[in-house]
């Protein structure tokens, strides 16, 4: 706990104290703009904070769904013999190392997108919200299904001897019983989708700006951090990159705060079991 | 005391050759018995005997446990109908509504006292909301739990006494207006005054459902039962009628029959 505590607050320290120039030296509206030209001088991150939030979003309103089916699919909606196979798939999933998903994603999606819409170069926004989607899905399957599997199996067959049908059992008594898994899984999969910086590297495209429709290339700031360091570039490039990592880190400190207060929270009076 | 019942009563339940078995087990070897409306079917028996597996057969609520299966026939006659629930296609959730169980130990669902009758009136029945409350107290009032309850409707069911619990179940089952009744000893937690007011009421239904009741109680057995059936390792040993139950030296057999 200590330790833990005293790590980030290192970590804010230390963001802090290379981001300060930007603060101290005036270069504060430089960074927050729009423009992203480092040879003129231009450092805008907000097309890449926007693009991150895009991304983030986008790719959770896939899985987040689709996550869901699959619990409801597991628990009673899709029949008993496919539960097994559909969880040890999702379990797989997780095991799978983020770059892989980039390279499928390259070697497939891409050509697919290309294929379908010829204006678009394949590495777009879509392709990588596609390919994030099936990255945080597996987070967001496990949350809700270990919240699920907390539910008293007494519950699940008072609710059969009623004669409510699975369906009806899913949605009123186990979904409402599995609140906070549900947001938990919410929160935890948004911060992985925004997190994640091979999948945007590898497939989103990088361009510098705000998209105008899901075929457009974006930049993530995770991506813009990867991109910057990896090549060398001006100093105030270089300070662009503190900033980045300031936001993200406040962001993400944010949602495991919210996280913190979802777990330790009383339940609800409605779903007390 | 005696009440006049019509002899020889049309059964509404008969089973037949009926076997389940949990995980390759078997549980319930060969069975046959028939149960008639208008009358309560006691059933007496060792611990672990298969009476509450029995009875699950009758709603097919075995099926919700892995690795059970069932082979025989089970028919019963629902809204005058003969229906053979293990061969024709009769909906799982009709049948459930039709074959009300009050199980061994209280499954509550976990939302408040009055949501445990109203969920499954709007979800079952699907009754409009503004027939709910109503039906709600009616129910709680028949299972005599009305005026424990009316103040806190509300509040958690699970905040309730062990007792209150059973009695709320059983009120969420008569709230469905099945037309069979099964109940899992419906006063194993229930103090000798509370346990003879649930009596009186299974009494006062018997007009109207065809009941099976399970009873680990001789004299719960003699004061509620048209018929009782005993069983042993999983079928019938003995079929007894109300007048065999009465006489004092089947009661000693009994005894060491089954305690
Ligand atoms: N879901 C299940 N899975 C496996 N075995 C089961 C299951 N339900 C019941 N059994 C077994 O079936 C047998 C009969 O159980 P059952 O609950 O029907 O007995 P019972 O007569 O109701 O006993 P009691 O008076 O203790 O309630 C027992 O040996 C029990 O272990
Ligand atoms: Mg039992």
């Amino acid at each position: 706990m200590v330790i833990s505590c005293a790590s980030v607050l290192a970590i804010l320290g230390f963001l802090a104290y290379f981001a300060l120039p930007i603060f101290a030296g005036g270069h504060l509206g430089e960074i927050f703009s729009w423009e992203w030209r480092p040879f003129q001088g231009q450092c805008g991150i907000l097309p890449m904070a926007v693009g991150s939030f895009l991304l983030a979003v986008t790719a959770m309103g896939l899985a987040y769904p689709l996550g869901l089916g699959i619990c409801g699919f597991a628990h009673g909606l899709g029949p008993r013999w496919l539960r097994r196979p559909l969880l040890g798939l999702i379990h797989f999933l997780t095991s799978i190392p983020t770059v892989i998903y980039g390279f499928v994603s390259v070697i497939f999606l891409v050509p697919l997108v290309r294929g379908i819409f010829p204006e678009s170069t394949g590495y777009s926004w879509l392709t990588a919200a596609l390919t994030l989607s099936l990255m945080v899905l597996p987070t967001i399957v496990l949350l809700i299904q270990a919240q699920l599997q907390q539910v008293d199996g007494r519950v699940r067959l008072a609710s059969a001897a009623l004669g409510f049908s699975p369906a009806q059992t899913f949605l009123w008594v186990l979904g409402p019983q599995a609140s906070r898994g549900l947001w938990a899984a919410a929160v935890l999969g948004f911060s992985r989708a925004l997190g994640d910086t091979i999948i945007a590297l590898m497939v989103a495209g990088n361009a510098p700006q705000v998209p105008h429709s899901l075929l457009d290339s974006i930049r993530t700031l995770t991506a813009h951090i990867a991109l910057v360091v990896a090549t060398d570039s001006t100093s105030q490039a270089y300070q662009s990159i503190f900033a980045s990592g300031l936001i993200l880190f406040m962001v993400t400190t944010a949602i495991n705060l919210t996280l913190r207060r979802l777990q330790s929270g009383t339940r609800p009076a409605a779903s007390h079991d | 005391m005696e009440a006049k019942r019509p002899v020889d009563l049309e059964p509404s339940v008969r089973v037949e050759h009926l076997h389940v078995s949990f995980g390759g087990r078997e549980v319930l070897h060969d069975l046959s018995a028939q149960f008639a409306p208008g009358e309560i079917t006691v059933i007496l028996g060792r611990s672990g005997s298969g009476k509450s597996t029995f009875l699950r057969a009758l709603n097919r609520l075995n099926e919700c446990f892995p690795g059970s299966a069932t082979r025989g026939s089970v028919r019963l006659k629902l809204q005058g109908q003969w229906r053979d629930i293990y061969r024709e296609a009769l909906p799982l959730t009709e049948l459930r509504r039709r074959v009300g169980m009050v199980m061994q130990t209280p499954h509550l669902l976990p939302v408040s006292i009055a949501a445990n009758l109203a969920l499954p009136l709007k979800l079952v029945l699907g009754l409009p909301r503004r027939e709910i409350p109503a039906r709600v107290a009616g129910a709680l009032k028949e299972a005599h739990l009305w005026e424990e309850v009316a103040d806190r409707l509300d509040a958690p069911a699970h905040t309730l006494s062990g007792g209150q619990q059973q009695r709320l179940c059983l009120a969420r089952v008569l709230a469905l207006e099945p037309e069979i009744l099964l109940v899992d000893e419906p006063t194993a937690s229930l103090d000798f005054r509370a346990s003879l007011k649930v009596e009186e009421l299974l009494l006062s239904l018997k007009e109207r459902y065809t009941i099976i009741a399970v009873s680990h109680s001789l004299s719960q057995a003699r004061r509620l039962a048209d018929a009782a059936l005993i069983f042993r390792d999983g079928s019938v040993a003995e079929r007894l009628s109300r007048e065999d139950l009465q006489a004092p030296d089947t009661l000693q057999a009994l005894l060491e029959e089954i305690f």
